[in-house]
């Protein structure tokens, strides 16, 4: 009995081994109908640009204008300063917005300031040393830091390029100083509208 | 007897999945069984698979160096010729994405935002693509997801939900937009756009 059971085992084994191996055969030749129901294709395209350098600033506020005055009587002179906002000892209108220099270019930059006139060309007079001084802060937190601010102070203007900032940022957010324009005007200076032209000039760095 | 049980286990396995292979094939294993008559026939076979396949064959867009101009604070930049506020070349070819399969394709796209390809904050950066017919409905309208430029957004957008394979009408263009802040770092600015086609 055991024997007989052993034999139908055997043939079903020869059978099964026979099955498995006819399958795994039909499996190889068929495989890619397998893959057919997942394939994806991808392909890849390219956008490119190239940004160059460029250093460029303006001037977003770019005049200081106190209008018409005069030294007030029995006074020497009279100070104009746009960063106090005062007019001290004369009558003309008090101004407290100062010049307005933005790097909107892309690289930070180098900025030197560079009077047309000097104070006693500007204004004139002999009461007193008439002066023009410039005073160049941030207008926006850490656009010129302090180890790279030259005129932290008021500066007298000297009719050649005096270093401004040295690293002014073109982060948007930080691009902008602000320059403001202290005047001394003698009590003697000849009227008439006196002007003086302020350039800006940006180095990249 | 413990070793026949477990061969008998292993022979009913293998049976079974024979038998599962023989039903899934059955087409397949019957054209073996023929039987004779007077006549004969004979025939010849041949079983072409599905297949997706997407190839850009204008597969980039360069325009080139450049900077934006002193006065605007950004300059647009577009496959159309256009290139406004800045000095780099104009560019008015598109991408083209060619089906080169044998079946009907659904197909996004995917690159990356602005802000990583092109940076700059004077202006917020823009990186848009736009989809149109290179042949007479290749993709038409109601499958065409970007019949306008389109922000591209770090992830896989539908594009094209019906890109014919039928050589006629196989092609369409990806227009390519581009803002660029006058403050974006210079340096070489590349994007990869991947198109990726699946079957319908």
């Amino acid at each position: 009995m055991e024997k007989g059971r052993s034999k139908f085992i055997l043939i079903l084994l020869v059978v099964a081994i026979v099955s498995f191996i006819f399958s795994l055969v039909s499996l190889i030749i068929h495989y890619n109908e397998f893959f057919e129901f997942t394939g994806f294709a991808t392909d890849t395209g390219i956008a490119n640009v190239t940004i160059i350098a460029r250093a460029s600033i303006s001037f977003p506020t770019e005049s200081v204008s106190w209008g018409s005055g005069a030294v007030d009587s029995g006074k020497i002179s009279a100070l104009l300063d746009t960063y106090t906002g005062n007019v001290t000892d004369g009558n003309w209108t008090a101004v407290s917005q100062a010049l307005v220099l933005q790097n909107d270019g892309n690289s930070n930059v180098s900025v030197t300031l560079t009077s047309s006139k000097t104070a006693s060309q500007f204004i004139g007079g002999s009461t007193i040393t008439p002066s023009f001084k410039l005073m160049v802060s941030d207008n926006e937190t850490n656009s010129c830091g302090p180890s790279f601010n030259e005129m932290s102070s008021y500066t007298i203007m000297l009719g050649s390029a005096q270093d401004a900032c040295l690293n002014l940022s073109s982060y948007n957010i930080f691009d902008t100083i602000k320059i403001d324009v202290q005047l001394r005007v003698p009590s003697d200076a000849s009227p008439g509208i006196k002007g003086a032209v302020i350039t800006a000039i940006a180095t990249p760095i | 007897m413990k070793i026949n049980n477990i061969l008998m286990i292993v022979a009913i396995v293998a049976v079974t999945f024979a038998l599962v292979n023989l039903i899934i094939h059955y087409d397949d294993a019957v054209e073996f069984t023929g039987f004779a008559t007077g006549q004969d026939t004979g025939t010849a076979n041949v079983t072409i698979l599905s297949q997706a396949s997407v190839e850009f064959i204008t597969n980039t867009i360069d325009w080139g160096l450049g900077s934006v101009n002193e006065i605007p604070t950004s300059a647009l930049l577009v496959t159309n010729g256009t290139v406004d506020g800045g000095n780099w070349s104009a560019v008015s070819q598109a991408l083209v994405l060619q089906n080169d399969g044998n079946t009907n394709i659904s197909v996004t796209l995917t690159s990356t935002l602005a802000t990583t390809f092109l940076g700059g904050t004077a202006v917020t950066p823009l990186f848009q693509l736009k989809v149109s017919d290179n042949e007479t409905d290749s993709c038409d309208s109601a499958h065409n997801e970007m019949t306008d430029f389109t922000e591209v957004n770090g992830t896989a957008q539908n594009a094209c939900l019906n890109l014919s394979y039928y050589n006629d009408l196989d092609t369409i263009k990806i227009d390519v937009l581009l803002r660029i802040p006058e403050d974006a770092t210079p340096e070489l600015k590349s994007a990869t756009i991947t198109a990726i086609a699946t079957p319908i």
